[in-house]
């Protein structure tokens, strides 16, 4: 696929497919939730849940255009003692984004399972189990995902019925969850036969926090800073996310400045991503000066966040109608020309790693997860970018200011390490430029509006475009008076879908490259295990 | 002092057979354009070194000769090429890898022993040298054979003439100047050719092998 | 004869204190050439008094056979060092053990803890015991080879008259030892677990070799085993500089020339150890699969190198 023209609009894309499921005429129900994006929202029974499911898988495997694949993004469950619980599922199409809520009227009757038609809802029934206590039924795989005290025989990561490869020769690695490194807790289970990989099984949830259930006893306008939480190196993306949520279910537009500013802030997170990731791939594969170099500038890079907003991380800074900080237009500008120097610095490293035999020797073919495969799995984000799966909010469904930027989508078929530092360079460079832009054209104005939510209850939702890929959220606030509160929420993390393909991504390859698979994702464990 | 000068034309030889053979294994194109570089370079202070001994003028000419073409105009060509058509890949060979390494080996033992009888023959140089030449030209030719593509067949093809002149520098003096010349502008039309040829193949029609690589959107 | 063994004592003890000193400096070139604040050269044996002042604590299940590894692979390293020449050719050791014996000395070394990690049962510990094994029985005939081309020179096997010979010959470059040289610097990294071969500084228990073989080990065990690892990397780069670089040592046994022999020596390594910082920084970690092809090429060039020897003469 060749980067679109950008003054093709979305629409005019999606008219060459007319036979495409759209929202518009395949959901008619469906309301349009307020707010800038196209997320529709629609009540439906438990036959309409798995149609929906199968209608949109079917685009999802036979449509390849450059619209964005028809998706599953999320799926959770959500409880309250006044009403039914429910099961929620978002699917993302060529016109917008689809929320559907499913009522479930008998719990022990649970609600039909969809993980045969998307792959990684398996693990979000799985949670949905464990935290609402509402069964998928239907679904090949029942154990225990986040609640590990509750597998009722033997709690501990020895009692979890791990699936072994039997055969002569085959051998398991158990590695976490507990890591040498500072990283968070995950345990894998590796089927080995000599140093070649037959099997990786993963296993999450040590770090579940209840964030769906603390959301419900925080005040809506305070809850942004959880949502910014969520996962510590996305929380300008999960914190927007909230925002444009609590927004939509307010009604209210936040005004153009802070429109500006968040994507400001945004660009910088993925920037600040990129730049740490490259230089750690780099050294997993042995060249300890890619990550000087690079940890080098990303220091530079989150003194100057700290400088611009008051913190390294940018976390607090997105705030519900608006943002928390101001900057003047000189610091602005100094921002832009420091993100043009970077831009040139990084060139100078992709050209010296580009040029490294070793190196490239480790990246090329290693990993690789093909774009047969990634369509398979529902793989989303700037991974699904590097295997041939053109998605990205930014660009498919552009709102303020993205439209107004021609943001250039990276895309690489081959779905490799290598493509993904491709990927990740492309990306970098991207923000870069659109870090310049932003810079000499963020408008005049104010940069936060009180916000005031109405009487009743409102759903709204948000999603953004975050450096990992689609992160979302979905609310319902309950307005009693001067009563406030979250009947529900939940933030969505991608690494919900990624996380099951690095299973696949490292079958066939040797023992030694996981670590570097693994960092070429790098995904988040607490933004999976909530 | 003599002595000592022949026996560094003995080890300069060595090292263009270890280049000769870092040209065979290596797997990514760029790098082999550097080794070949490289094999040039101890090519012109090879035939410098033989310069300052015998006193010959020519071979000055010579070594500058092969400096401005092999190790400065030749590079950035293919350099230039790698660059321009996108091919910068890794090279298939035909053959595996440590198995070309075997055969390498038997041609040098070959090499070796075809040429002690030639070398004590002659008086005129480091005794060394011839052997470990004619290596060198059996290993370019093993190259050609065991790789599968364009450049690094043109790259081995070099490498086999650099050694054709390192034995003739060991074991004659060099060649006569006419001969040079003509071998030289052979080399640099040849190159030039093989350019034009590539880039309107590529531009006509771009082969799968070469632009699976490029991805979609980069 | 009291002086040779006043001559072998210094080196012992030279051997002993230089080790973790080299390692050091290693470290440091290194932090230097990635743009990094370095650790003071003396770093090694701060790290090594700490661990001896530790408690050790051993696996439930270990064996003595697991308690007793790191005592024997520093006896075999110590020993190592004690016949390589390394201020002087007259060692009254070094008709103790020849070169076959000291490649012996380090395969006996190797086995050893290879075994104590099977030992303790742990996924890790088997793993890095079989790529070490796998990296050891292809390095060993490379350093076999190599001290061969050498000792072919020399008409002996024994070190010490090899370097003897080497040292006091005539000025002659010899092509042979230029393969030879490659060669054994191929096989050096590779037996010491540097990049390209493996990545002594990481903390990614899947992709290591030999830091996995010490995983169990802690407290004063793995102090030994430290100390043994930077004696493994003094002794090859004492074998290189004895083999390619044989001059400054000392000419007899008296005691000045021995202690003139030490700066010499002390900047041989550290010229030494600056090359192996920047080749270790130039280079990224190949793949597993990768390490028997590069010690294929190793052999190859060892091999020719004997070659230009024998047939060429040279």
């Amino acid at each position: 696929m060749k980067p679109r023209d950008p003054s093709l609009g979305p629409d005019q894309t999606a008219d060459a497919l007319p036979h495409q499921l759209r929202i518009a005429s395949g959901f008619p129900n469906a309301r349009r939730l307020p707010g800038e994006l196209p997320i529709h929202h629609q009540v439906v029974k438990p036959v309409q849940w798995r149609d929906a499911a199968l209608g949109i898988a079917r685009d999802a495997a036979s449509v390849i255009s450059d619209a964005a694949p028809a998706r599953l993004i999320a799926l959770w469950g959500s409880s309250d003692t006044r009403s039914h619980p429910l099961a929620s599922a978002v699917f993302g199409l060529p016109d917008g984004l689809l929320w559907l809520d499913l009522p479930i009227t008998d719990p022990d009757a649970g609600y039909p399972s969809v993980s045969d038609i998307f792959h990684f809802a398996g693990r979000m029934q799985r949670a949905v189990f464990d935290l609402i206590g509402v069964r998928a039924m239907g679904a090949a795989d029942e154990r225990r995902w986040l609640h590990h005290e509750r597998n009722a025989d033997n709690p501990s990561a020895e009692g979890y019925p791990f699936v072994k490869v039997e055969g002569a020769g085959v051998h398991e690695i158990a590695v976490g969850p507990v890591h040498a490194g500072i990283i968070e807790p995950g345990h894998f289970r590796f089927q080995v036969s000599g140093e070649k990989v037959l099997r990786l099984e993963e296993r999450l949830g040590y770090t579940h926090k209840g964030i769906d259930a603390r959301y419900t006893r925080l005040e809506p306008i305070e809850a942004s800073r959880l949502a910014g939480r969520v996962s510590g190196d996305s929380t300008v993306a999960h914190a927007w996310a909230y925002c444009m949520a609590l927004e939509s279910a307010a009604g209210i537009d936040p005004p153009d400045r802070a429109i500006w500013l968040r994507a400001f802030l945004l660009e910088r997170e993925r920037v600040a991503n990129h730049l740490g990731d490259l230089g750690a791939i780099i050294n997993d594969a042995g060249l300890a000066f890619g990550l000087t170099q690079f940890s080098r500038l990303r220091e530079v890079w989150l003194r100057e966040s700290q400088a611009l907003c008051g913190h390294r991380l940018m976390m607090d800074q997105v705030i519900p109608g608006g943002v928390a900080f101001d900057v003047d237009t000189t610091s602005l500008a100094s921002a832009g020309k420091a993100a043009g120097a970077l831009a040139a610095q990084v060139q100078l490293l992709r050209a010296i790693i580009d040029r490294h035999a070793g190196l490239q020797d480790r990246l090329r073919s290693t990993g690789t997860v093909t774009t047969a495969l990634a369509r398979r799995l529902g793989l989303t984000g700037m991974a699904g970018r590097s295997s041939g799966i053109a998605c990205d909010l930014r660009y498919h469904l552009p709102s303020r200011p993205w439209a107004a930027l021609s943001v250039q989508s990276a895309c690489q078929s081959a779905g490799d390490v290598a493509a993904r530092v491709t990927v990740r360079f492309d990306e970098l460079l991207e923000s870069l430029r659109l870090l310049e832009c932003i810079a000499v054209r963020v408008p005049a104005g104010p940069h936060h509006l009180p916000v005031k939510l109405p009487q009743g209850r409102h759903c709204g939702a948000g999603a953004v475009e975050g450096w990992r890929g689609e992160v979302f959220v979905g609310l319902e606030i309950e307005v009693d008076g001067t009563q406030q509160r979250l009947v529900r929420c939940h933030s969505h993390d991608p690494s919900w879908q990624n996380w099951p393909v690095l299973e696949h991504a490292i079958i066939g390859n040797i023992v030694p490259d996981f670590p570097l698979i693994n960092k070429s994702f790098n995904l988040s464990y607490a933004g999976h295990d909530l | 002092m003599n002595a000592l000068a022949l026996q560094f034309i003995d080890l300069l030889a060595a090292v263009s057979l270890l280049l000769a053979f870092a040209l065979l294994i290596q797997r990514r194109f760029s790098a082999m354009i550097d080794f070949y570089a490289t094999q040039s370079l101890v090519l012109v202070i090879t035939t410098s070194l033989a310069g300052w001994m015998t006193g010959q003028r020519h071979l000055y000419l010579s070594a500058a000769l092969t400096f401005v073409l092999k190790v400065v105009l030749i590079p950035v060509l293919m350099h230039t090429l790698l660059r321009r058509l996108h091919l910068d890949s890794t090279v298939d060979t035909v053959v595996k890898l440590p198995t070309t390494l075997l055969m390498g080996l038997l041609l040098v033992i070959f090499a070796f022993g075809v040429a002690r009888p030639i070398a004590q023959l002659s008086t005129a140089l480091a005794s060394g040298t011839l052997g470990i030449a004619l290596a060198g030209v059996l290993i370019g030719f093993l190259m050609m054979i065991t790789r599968s593509r364009a450049i690094p067949q043109v790259l081995a093809f070099l490498a086999m003439e650099n050694g054709v002149f390192l034995a003739a520098t060991g074991v004659t003096h060099g060649m006569p100047m006419v001969v040079e010349l003509g071998i030289a502008v052979d080399v640099l039309i040849g190159i030039l050719i093989l350019g034009v040829f590539l880039s309107h193949l590529h531009s006509a029609a771009p082969s799968p092998g070469a632009t699976a690589r490029e991805g979609d959107g980069a | 004869m009291l002086h040779g063994l006043a001559g072998q004592a210094l080196a012992f003890v030279a051997a002993l204190a230089l080790a973790p000193l080299l390692s050091g400096w290693v470290a440091q070139c290194r932090a230097w050439l990635q743009n990094r604040t370095a650790p003071p050269l003396w770093q090694p044996w701060l790290v090594l008094h700490k661990r001896l002042l530790r408690e050790t604590v051993v696996a439930e299940n270990a064996s003595p056979l697991f308690r007793s590894v790191p005592a024997l692979v520093f006896a075999c390293m110590a020993i190592v060092c004690t016949i390589i020449p390394t201020l002087s050719t007259d060692l009254p050791l070094a008709v103790v053990a020849d070169a076959v014996v000291l490649v012996g000395l380090l395969a006996l070394a190797r086995v050893l803890l290879s075994l104590a990690a099977m030992d303790v049962g742990t996924a890790f510990g088997t793993l890095g015991a079989r790529r070490d094994m796998m990296v050891g029985f292809l390095a060993e005939p490379v350093l076999l080879m190599v001290l061969f081309t050498a000792a072919l020179g020399a008409r002996s096997t024994s070190l010490a008259s090899i370097v003897d010979v080497l040292a006091h010959r005539e000025l002659a470059i010899m092509p042979s030892l230029a393969f030879a040289g490659v060669a054994f610097t191929m096989v050096s990294l590779a037996e010491n677990g540097r990049i390209p071969v493996d990545n002594p500084t990481t903390h990614l228990e899947l992709t290591m070799i030999h830091e996995a073989l010490t995983l169990e080990y802690s407290g004063q065990h793995l102090a030994l085993i430290e100390w043994a690892a930077t004696l493994k990397l003094f002794a090859y780069s004492c074998i290189g500089i004895a083999l390619f670089c044989p001059w400054g040592l000392a000419a007899d046994d008296t005691p000045l020339a021995l202690l003139l022999a030490v700066p010499a020596l002390v900047a041989k390594l550290a010229i030494g150890g600056m090359l192996l910082a920047i080749a270790e920084t130039v280079s990224a970690k190949m793949r597993i699969f990768r390490v028997p092809e590069y010690l294929g090429i190793a052999f190859v060039l060892a091999v020719i190198g004997m070659l230009i020897h024998i047939l060429l003469g040279a």
